[in-house]
């Protein structure tokens, strides 16, 4: 997984000013709608995320080496459950779209994802994975998949 | 006039179904994913303008279309659509032919009279309907036979109608459309055809009708009479009994272990068996194709004692059929079971010897009726477990009854 794409009719205004969105504002063609990408290749990768009732938007997993928070864009959801990150708390993150090896799919309900803390205190939001399904794996060709919020794929 | 015929096709159905409860999928090219998800089995309009065709494997289709989503089919979906569309054109049409999911025959005198209107504006306002009540943009025909009527609604998509009464417009629309766009008229009769110098249809309605009845036999000659205008394919408005019921498809891949080739043979007779009660058959022959890796094919029947619905007795008869293939060690990609020869419960002859009467299917198709498909299922299906934890697969397009064309 290395995009999450939501429509920009989703995410407050506000928001977007502050956290300067609106350079990743796409159209797929001439009149549809707006969506706000959010790629994993920039070099300031973020992610929308559902924090304490809020659409809020924190820095998507960990590019830097010395910080003690694993590195990458991901967590396999069995490395959590054998308890390797305390501390960590469920998040939730909306998608319209996700990207994985080139091939956008639709998503109905969102991503699942953890927030992590560096030791500054700042906030870093993994998505959670899982082994891929056969019809993900076919389409994608990716052995991984996002834990979805509601069906599946 | 009377007797007029009219065709109903939605647009681009699946992808259309999918913005009915996705409306931000609307103006974005989107490609729909068949059973695997490796193939693109139906696209928007837009995402045929950047090149993607059906069947086309999804890695091609994004080289094409790097911006298209992909959305994995639901079946179930598009079956609660196209049950609100049958509905919808039976309280306008008194004669339907619900002819596959997303296209309808029907008897169209009465659409005048129904709107209040003259026919092209009666026409438009049903088109209106369909969009306004189900949601789904529809192409229409109407003319004085099934073939005009279905090449009237072809040549007017996307969202478009033509009423094919005038001669000149008729005329006008045979000398633009190539035979091959004829239902009926597949590659090699085409070719046929070709090689007489037909390659229109004004040609082949222009050509002699014995010629055509010697080329193409009596399914080309009501082709021709159709293209007259004159109706000699009546609208069918409940399903001609079947000469055959199959099912079945690709195996998402190779398989190579008996095991799960077992546990496929048993899926798919678990859904025979099941058709063949909702149909109310039994079959006096069993017949299994295979497919290989390397595409060749081959099929064994073998013939019933007497005819039967019973999955006790046709799990034996399959189960024996494999054995005789024996594809052991051979990677099998697609596999289909037939039931063949059949006959309605009345109808059959009682054997001398009779099978057991197959109460413990009826009482299996009771079970999961209650409690959803495949709930109780044979334990040879346990090697598939992938397969019934994803309920996208309990689903499939021949799971939708009453349709005259697959």
């Amino acid at each position: 997984m290395v995009g999450v794409s939501l429509l920009r009719s989703e995410i407050p205004e506000r928001l977007i000013i502050q956290q300067n969105l609106q350079h990743w504002l796409v159209r797929r063609s001439g009149q549809a709608a707006e969506e706000i990408r959010f790629l994993w290749r920039v070099r300031r990768a973020l992610l929308p995320v559902w924090y304490h009732n809020e659409l809020s938007v924190f820095e998507w997993g960990n590019k830097d080496r010395h910080n003690r928070l694993p590195c990458g864009a991901y967590l396999m959801q069995e490395e959590l459950k054998s308890g390797c990150w305390q501390n960590s708390e469920p998040v939730e993150v909306p998608a319209n779209f996700g990207l994985a090896n080139h091939v956008w799919f639709h998503v109905v309900g969102g991503f699942r994802g953890i927030l992590l803390r560096d030791r500054h205190g700042n906030a870093h939001v993994y998505l959670l994975m899982q082994p891929a399904s056969h019809y993900y794996q076919v389409m994608t060709r990716s052995k991984r998949m996002p834990l979805f919020i509601g069906p599946g794929i | 006039m009377k007797n007029l015929i009219g065709h109903l096709d939605a647009d681009c159905f699946y992808a259309s179904a999918e913005r009915v409860r996705f409306p931000h999928l609307k103006r974005i090219p989107i490609g729909i994913l068949g059973n695997q998800g490796a193939c693109v089995i139906a696209k928007s309009y837009e995402m045929k303008a950047r090149g993607v065709t059906t069947a086309m494997p999804v890695w091609e289709a994004v080289s094409h279309c790097p911006e298209g989503v992909y959305v994995k089919r639901d079946f179930q979906w598009y079956e609660v659509l196209s049950r609100k569309m049958l509905e919808l054109l039976r309280r306008y049409s008194p004669t339907v032919e619900y002819y596959s999911i997303d296209e309808f025959f029907f008897e169209a005198d009465c659409l005048e009279q129904s709107f209040g209107c003259p026919l092209p504006e009666a026409v438009a306002t049903l088109q209106k309907e369909f969009l306004e009540q189900v949601g789904v943009p529809v192409s229409i025909g109407v003319s004085t036979s099934r073939i005009l009527a279905k090449l009237g609604s072809d040549s007017a998509k996307p969202y478009g109608w033509h009423v094919l009464t005038e001669p000149e417009l008729i005329a006008k629309l045979l000398r633009e459309q190539p035979v091959g766009e004829l239902t009926g008229i597949g590659f090699r009769s085409a070719l046929k055809l070709e090689a007489l110098g037909i390659k229109t249809c004004a040609e082949l309605a222009a050509a002699d009708r014995k010629t055509i009845r010697d080329l193409l036999t009596v399914k080309g000659e009501a082709i021709w009479y159709e293209l007259q205008g004159e109706s000699v394919i009546p609208i069918q408005a409940n399903r001609p009994p079947h000469k055959c019921v199959a099912r079945g498809g690709s195996l998402g891949g190779c398989v190579t272990d008996p095991e799960v080739l077992n546990g496929w043979l048993i899926r798919n007779l678990e859904r025979l068996t099941e058709a063949l009660f909702a149909y109310g058959y039994q079959c006096g022959c069993l017949c299994l194709e295979l497919q290989l890796k390397d595409r060749t094919g081959w099929s064994r029947q073998l013939l019933l004692h007497g005819h039967t619905d019973a999955f006790e007795v046709l799990s034996l008869a399959a189960r024996k059929l494999l054995q005789q293939m024996d594809p052991a060690g051979t990677p099998v990609s697609y596999m289909h079971l037939v039931a063949k020869d059949l006959r309605t419960a009345g109808q059959r002859q009682l054997a001398l010897f009779e099978q057991p009467s197959g109460c413990a299917n009826r009482l299996k198709h009771q079970v999961n009726q209650a409690i959803g498909r495949f709930a109780l299922r044979s334990g040879a299906t346990l090697t598939l477990p992938e397969l019934y934890s994803d309920q996208a697969h309990d689903h499939e397009i021949c799971d939708i009854y009453g349709k005259t064309c697959f």
